[in-house]
C-alpha cells in the first residue's frame, strides 16, 4: 500500500513528538477530569494535526465549531423525534447531506465546519436513541472532549518548536516565479504552445496554493502577508491568458522566415534578459522597457493594415507582461519578507483575476442528494435490522459519505478506507485485549503507546499518506474506548469493529449503484457551462468584470483538467483561446453598451451575435470548434468599420479586442484583406467574401 | 457566590465568560500591537500572544473577584 518508504527526516521527527505529547496530554486531562470519552479528546489531536503552524489552526478552530453547532442540533433534534425513528434518520440524513452541499460553496478552511456540522448530528444522536434523557451531557461532553483535544494540539503545536508556514511559501513562491520566466521565455521565443501544455497541467495544483494562501491567515509569522499572497496568485491566474496571446500575435507578425522585425526581435530579447536577470535594479529596467514600448506603439496606432493592427495587439501584450512581471517581483519581496511586508505595496498591473469559484450545481446537489440517500438508507437498515448497536455503522456511512462526496471515482480510496479500517480494528483488538490488560499506570500507557502512535504522525505528515494515518489513528485510539478503569468488553469491542468495517462497505457499494458515471460526465458538462457562459457574456445576458470571468474560467479548468486525464495538454491551446475569447468578448460588450449608436456600435454588436451564436450552439448540440464564415465576416467588418473612425481610445480598445478575438477564433484564416481606400466607399461586403 | 450565570436558562460558568471576552480582548490587542510593528521584534510570536493572553485573564479574573467581593 505504500510505496517508496523513506525513514522520516527530522522535521517529521519532530512533529510526530509533538502530535504524540499533545495527544497523552489530551487524554491524560481527559482521564483526570473524568470526561465520560477520554479517547475523543486522543483521537481529536490525530485530526487536526499538521506539520504547519497555520494548518492545524485554522482546522482546530473550524472542528471546534463545527461541533458544537452539531451538538446543538442534536439537543434540538432527538428529544423531538426519538419515538419516530424513520423521521428521525430522515432529519439527520437531509441535515448531514445539506450541509455537506454548503461545504462545498466554501473552498476556505471554514468548509471543513460545514462538513463537521453535518456529520456531528449522526455522531451524537444515533448512539443516543435508545436514551434520549442524556442528549444533552453527551453533547456537552464531546463538545469538551473535542476541544480539549483541540486546545493541546494548538498549544503544543504553536509553542514548541513551532513550524511556520514561511519557508514552505518561501519554497512555492520560489517555483511559481521560476516557472513563469521558464513560460514567459516561451511565449516571447515561439515555444508558447509548450508552455501553455505546461501551465494547463499545473492548472489542478491552484487549489492546493489558494489552501495554502487560506492558512496564512492563520500563521502568526505569515499574516502580514496574506495579501501580497492574493495579488501574487491573481497575476499568477492572469499570466496564461497573456502568454496565449502574447505567443499568439507574436506568431501572426512572424514573417514567412519565422523571423521577427528587426525592432520587435530586440524587443523581446531585452524583454526576455529583463525576466530572467534576478536581482538586478528592477523597477528602472521596467521603466526603461515601457518607455521603449510606448515608443513603438507611437508608429502603429494611426495604421489599421492587418499587420500593424497585429504589432500595436503584440506591443499592447508586451506592456502588461512587464507590469505583470514587475508586480510579481515585487510581491514575490513582500513575501520572503514575511513579518516584514509593507501593507500596500505597489502595483502595476490593472487586470488581475480575482478568486472566483465556478461551481456546478447540479453535480453539487447530486452528491449531496446522494449522501442524503445513502445515510438514510444505512439508517433504513439499521432499525429494521433490530442491530442494537448498529449506531455505530450509519456513522460510518455518513462520514465516508461525507469525505469522498466530491471524488469522481470514489471506489479506490473507500476500498483503501476499508482495508485501513480493518488494520485500525486489528491495532485497537490488541492493544484491548493483548497490552492494555498489563498496564496499570498512565506513564505505563504513555510507554506501551509511544511506538504505535509515535509512527502514524510520520504518515500523517507525507501527503501521499495524510489520510491512510489519519484513518487508523482515528479509529484504532476510538475503538479501544479507553476509560480510566480497565474495562474490555469483547461484544461491545466486535460490535464496534463489524459496524466500522460494515459502513465503510455500504459506502463502496451505495457509491457503486448511484455515481457510476466517473469523471466524463463531470468533464463535459464543466465544457458545455464554460460555453453557456461565453455566449451568455457575447449577447450581454450576464455582465461580469474582466477578473471575475478570468478567476472563474481558470477555477473550471483547474477542476476541468483532472477529469480529462491525459488529453487536457493537446487541448491547452484551445482551452486558453477560449479564456482570451470571453475576455475579449467583455471588452467589446462594454464598448457597445457605453456607446451611442454608430457603424462602429453597430458592426461590433453583430460580432457579438455571432460569438453568442456559436457558442450557444456549441454548448446545446457540441457543434465544431471554429465557428463558421460568417462569424470572420463580421469581425472583418467590424475592423474595417473601425478603420474609418476617427481615432482615440474607443478605437483603439475596440480594434484590440477585434484583433484578439479574430486571432482566438479564427488563428487559422488569412490576414484581414487590405482596406479598400477611404474615398472609394467600397461595399462593406467585399472582405467578407473575400474572407469566406 | 456560585460560580455560574444563568443565560436563557442555561447556566455557563463565569471563567467561560471571561475566558471568551479575555480572548476577544486578546484579538483587539493583536491588531493594535501588530499596526504598532511589535511583532518585528517578537521572537516567538506564538508564546508572546499567549503570555499576554493570559494576564488579561489573570487581570480580569482578579478584578472581577476584586469587584465582586
Amino acid at each position: 500500500m505504500i510505496s517508496g518508504f523513506s525513514l522520516p527526516n527530522q522535521r517529521e521527527w519532530i512533529f510526530s513528538a509533538k502530535t504524540f505529547a499533545a495527544s497523552m496530554l489530551a487524554l491524560y486531562i481527559a482521564l483526570k477530569a473524568g470526561l465520560p470519552r477520554p479517547y475523543w479528546a486522543m483521537a481529536t489531536v490525530f485530526i487536526v494535526a499538521n506539520p504547519l503552524a497555520g494548518a492545524t489552526r485554522s482546522k482546530a478552530l473550524y472542528r471546534a465549531l463545527g461541533t458544537v453547532f452539531g451538538a446543538t442540533a442534536a439537543i434540538v433534534v432527538v428529544p423531538l423525534f426519538v419515538n419516530q425513528p424513520v423521521i428521525l434518520s430522515a432529519i439527520v440524513a437531509t441535515w448531514t447531506g445539506g450541509l455537506l452541499f454548503l461545504s462545498f460553496l466554501d473552498r476556505t478552511p471554514r468548509a471543513y465546519m460545514f462538513m463537521l456540522s453535518g456529520y456531528s448530528l449522526p455522531l451524537i444522536a444515533l448512539p443516543l436513541v435508545g436514551d434520549p434523557a442524556s442528549v444533552f451531557d453527551v453533547a456537552l461532553a464531546r463538545s469538551q472532549e473535542i476541544i480539549l483535544g483541540i486546545t493541546c494540539t494548538s498549544l503544543v503545536s504553536a509553542l514548541v518548536l513551532p513550524q511556520s508556514l514561511g519557508p514552505v511559501v518561501a519554497a512555492r513562491v520560489d517555483d511559481w516565479m521560476k516557472d513563469s520566466r521558464g513560460w514567459i521565455r516561451g511565449a516571447l521565443t515561439g515555444k508558447g504552445e509548450d508552455s501553455l501544455r505546461e501551465i494547463v497541467a499545473l492548472a489542478p495544483d491552484v487549489r492546493a496554493v489558494d489552501q495554502l494562501i487560506s492558512q496564512l491567515r492563520y500563521d502568526p509569522e505569515m499574516t502580514a502577508v496574506v495579501r501580497a499572497a492574493h495579488e501574487l496568485r491573481g497575476r499568477l491566474v492572469m499570466l496564461p491568458a497573456l502568454v496565449s496571446s502574447l505567443s499568439d500575435r507574436l506568431a501572426g507578425i512572424r514573417g514567412d522566415d519565422g523571423k521577427l522585425s528587426a525592432e520587435m526581435t530586440v524587443l523581446c530579447w531585452e524583454i526576455e534578459a529583463w525576466v530572467m536577470s534576478n536581482g538586478t535594479p528592477h523597477a528602472q529596467g521596467s521603466r526603461r522597457l515601457f518607455a521603449k514600448i510606448a515608443q513603438l506603439r507611437g508608429r502603429y496606432d494611426e495604421k489599421s493594415d492587418w499587420s500593424s493592427l497585429l504589432t500595436e495587439s503584440a506591443l499592447a501584450r508586451l506592456a502588461d507582461l512587464v507590469s505583470l512581471w514587475t508586480d510579481m517581483v515585487t510581491l514575490e519581496g513582500e513575501i520572503l519578507a514575511g513579518r516584514k511586508a509593507r501593507w500596500t505595496p505597489p502595483l502595476q498591473l490593472a487586470n488581475v483575476a480575482a478568486n472566483v469559484p465556478h461551481y456546478d450545481f447540479g453535480m453539487m446537489a447530486f452528491a449531496a442528494g446522494s449522501a442524503i440517500l445513502g445515510v438514510f438508507a444505512a439508517s433504513l437498515i439499521w432499525i429494521f435490522s433490530g442491530w442494537d448497536q448498529g449506531a455505530g455503522f450509519v456513522l460510518i456511512a455518513a462520514v465516508s459519505g461525507s469525505f469522498f462526496a466530491t471524488a469522481d471515482n470514489p471506489l479506490p480510496l473507500l476500498k483503501q478506507m476499508t482495508l485501513v479500517t480493518i488494520l485500525g480494528c486489528l491495532i485497537a483488538g490488541i492493544y484491548v485485549f493483548a497490552v492494555l490488560p498489563q498496564v496499570t499506570t498512565f506513564a505505563g500507557l504513555v510507554v506501551v503507546f509511544a511506538p504505535v502512535y509515535l509512527a502514524l504522525p510520520i504518515l500523517i505528515a507525507r501527503p501521499q499518506t495524510a489520510f491512510i494515518g489519519l484513518l487508523l489513528a482515528v479509529n484504532s485510539a476510538t475503538l479501544m474506548t479507553l476509560q480510566e478503569v480497565y474495562s474490555a468488553d469483547f461484544t461491545r469491542f466486535v460490535n464496534g469493529a463489524i459496524a466500522a468495517i460494515l459502513g465503510a462497505l455500504f459506502t463502496m457499494v451505495w457509491m457503486i449503484l448511484t455515481r457510476p458515471f466517473g469523471a466524463a460526465l463531470a468533464a463535459r458538462r464543466l465544457e458545455r457551462q464554460g460555453w453557456r457562459e461565453i455566449a451568455e457574456l457575447a449577447a450581454g445576458r450576464r455582465g461580469d468584470a474582466t477578473a471575475v470571468f478570468a478567476g472563474r474560467f481558470f477555477d473550471r479548468t483547474s477542476q476541468l483538467v483532472p477529469r480529462l486525464a491525459g488529453a487536457a495538454p493537446q487541448r491547452s491551446a484551445e482551452i486558453f483561446a477560449e479564456m482570451r475569447v470571453g475576455i475579449n468578448v467583455l471588452e467589446l460588450r462594454r464598448l457597445v453598451d457605453h456607446r451611442t449608436a454608430g457603424a462602429m456600435t453597430e458592426a461590433i454588436r453583430a460580432v457579438l451575435d455571432a460569438v453568442a451564436d456559436h457558442f450557444r450552439r456549441r454548448a446545446e448540440t457540441g457543434g465544431p470548434a471554429t465557428p463558421d464564415g460568417r462569424a470572420l465576416g463580421q469581425i472583418d467588418t467590424a475592423l474595417l468599420a473601425i478603420a474609418r473612425h476617427p481615432a482615440d481610445t474607443d478605437r483603439q480598445k475596440a480594434a484590440q479586442a477585434l484583433v484578439g478575438l479574430r486571432r482566438a477564433l479564427f488563428a487559422e484564416a488569412p490576414p484581414l484583406a487590405p482596406a479598400p481606400e477611404p474615398d472609394a466607399r467600397a461595399p462593406l461586403s467585399t472582405p467578407a467574401a473575400a474572407a469566406a | 457566590m456560585t460560580g455560574d450565570l444563568p443565560i436563557f436558562g442555561i447556566f455557563v460558568p463565569k471563567a467561560l465568560l471571561l475566558a471568551l471576552t479575555s480572548y476577544g480582548a486578546l484579538l483587539l490587542c493583536k491588531k493594535v500591537l501588530a499596526r504598532l510593528g511589535v511583532y518585528h521584534a517578537v521572537w516567538h510570536p506564538a508564546l508572546f500572544d499567549l503570555s499576554i493572553y493570559i494576564l488579561i485573564f489573570s487581570g480580569s479574573a482578579k478584578a472581577a473577584q476584586w469587584y465582586l467581593t
